[in-house]
């Protein structure tokens, strides 16, 4: 049986309660790539910045392992909790500028590259183009004051003189036409 | 991957992605994207598709009705700009610097009335292309158009004819016809 396989049928709790019970590589590995994703989405919708969320997942992930293996996260079961606690803290840090990586770094040489952070989702861009023409001109404007202008529904409505209810409706039937396209289907 | 029982709706992620969530609602989406490795690999397609976007629409790559908003944030950027600003049955002389991140057909207009509003656009004596139900600003008195500048690039010297109606229960009503007189950027 494929190795991965088993890893993947074993809950994150149960990889952290593996992490906190002693040495376990493979435990701390497959931790990091589960986790490393889902810390990378909150760093950019906090900071806006791909290099910023990378070092988030950086010192978020040494800092839970670190925690793990030292026995001092009391519910190793509540693991999520104790992660988005961290991401919270580092988060707020990094906006006051405090950084604890250098140090967290020299506890941990080599940072967590030994565990093979996954690489973020990456689109094709041509099929990207593509698929944002098929929309509707309305569908395609909303998306791009959403994503590009960062644009609040109220402040889009006001804009086109739509509702904000009716903005939020052709958003999501954009981005949901936009997921089926750019993910295989028909827009 | 293993699949959530209670997974998050695009909608609601999205109202998180942008920030219109209430905090303890934010927080509970958090907490579930930070536990859940299905709905979590869902959410990945949001900064995906922000960042290429963002790329596509600062190189002028997207063809689009642009908001005055994103213009300003174009200029914030520092994005060089073309902008060609025609009055109804005016023309212009125009091309694409090499330089040129985007290129803007500022078309003026009165929208008192229109609800709702189609470009028409005929290259030479090419077929009309029909772009429906535009989304404007009424008290804007101009669209912004933003034709993809790769592909304006590229074109020989050409007369494009751009019309914007105003599409009514009795019929089309012509609100204005501009003329792109284009010439490729000399010594391309």
């Amino acid at each position: 049986m494929d190795p991965a396989r088993v890893e993947a049928a074993v809950s994150d709790q149960e990889l952290a309660l593996r992490v906190a019970g002693g040495s376990d590589p493979a435990a701390e590995t497959e931790l990091v790539q589960r986790l490393a994703p889902r810390v990378r989405l909150y760093g950019l919708r906090h900071l806006r910045d791909a290099a910023a969320a990378d070092d988030l997942v950086q010192e978020a992930l040494l800092l839970t392992l670190e925690r793990l293996r030292a026995g001092r996260v009391r519910q190793p079961e509540r693991l999520a909790s104790f992660v988005f606690g961290a991401c919270r803290l580092l988060v707020r840090n990094q906006r006051r500028g405090t950084r604890r990586r250098d140090a967290l770094l020299e506890r941990f040489a080599g940072g967590l590259e030994r565990h093979a952070v996954p690489d973020p989702l990456r689109l094709d861009e041509p099929k990207l183009r593509d698929c944002l023409a098929r929309l509707a001109e309305r569908e395609r404007s909303v998306l791009l004051l959403t994503f590009y202008a960062e644009a609040p529904a109220g402040e889009i409505a006001s804009r086109l003189g739509l509702s904000p209810d009716n903005v939020r409706t052709v958003r999501h039937r954009a981005f949901g036409r936009l997921r089926r396209c750019v993910e295989g289907g028909a827009a | 991957m293993s699949s959530c029982s209670t997974p998050l709706g695009d909608a609601l992620v999205l109202g998180w992605w942008i920030g219109e969530l209430g905090a303890a609602e934010a927080r509970r989406v958090e907490r579930h994207l930070l536990s859940c490795g299905s709905c979590s690999a869902r959410a990945e397609l949001l900064p995906a598709v922000a960042e290429d976007l963002r790329g596509l629409v600062r190189e002028g790559r997207l063809p689009a009705v642009l908001s005055p908003i994103v213009v300003e944030r174009l200029q914030l950027e520092g994005r060089r700009i073309r902008e060609y600003r025609v009055a109804p049955g005016g023309g212009v002389r125009c091309s694409v610097g090499p330089e040129d991140d985007v290129v803007l057909a500022r078309l003026s207009a009165r929208f008192e009335g229109v609800t709702r509003l189609d470009l028409l656009s005929r290259v030479n004596d090419g077929p009309e292309q029909r772009y429906a139900d535009l989304p404007f600003d009424p008290a804007a008195g101009e669209l912004i158009v933003a034709p993809p500048t790769d592909l304006l690039r590229a074109r020989p010297a050409s007369v494009e004819r751009m019309r914007l109606v105003s599409v009514e229960p009795q019929g089309e009503r012509l609100l204005g016809e501009y003329t792109f007189d284009h010439s490729p950027w000399p010594g391309r």
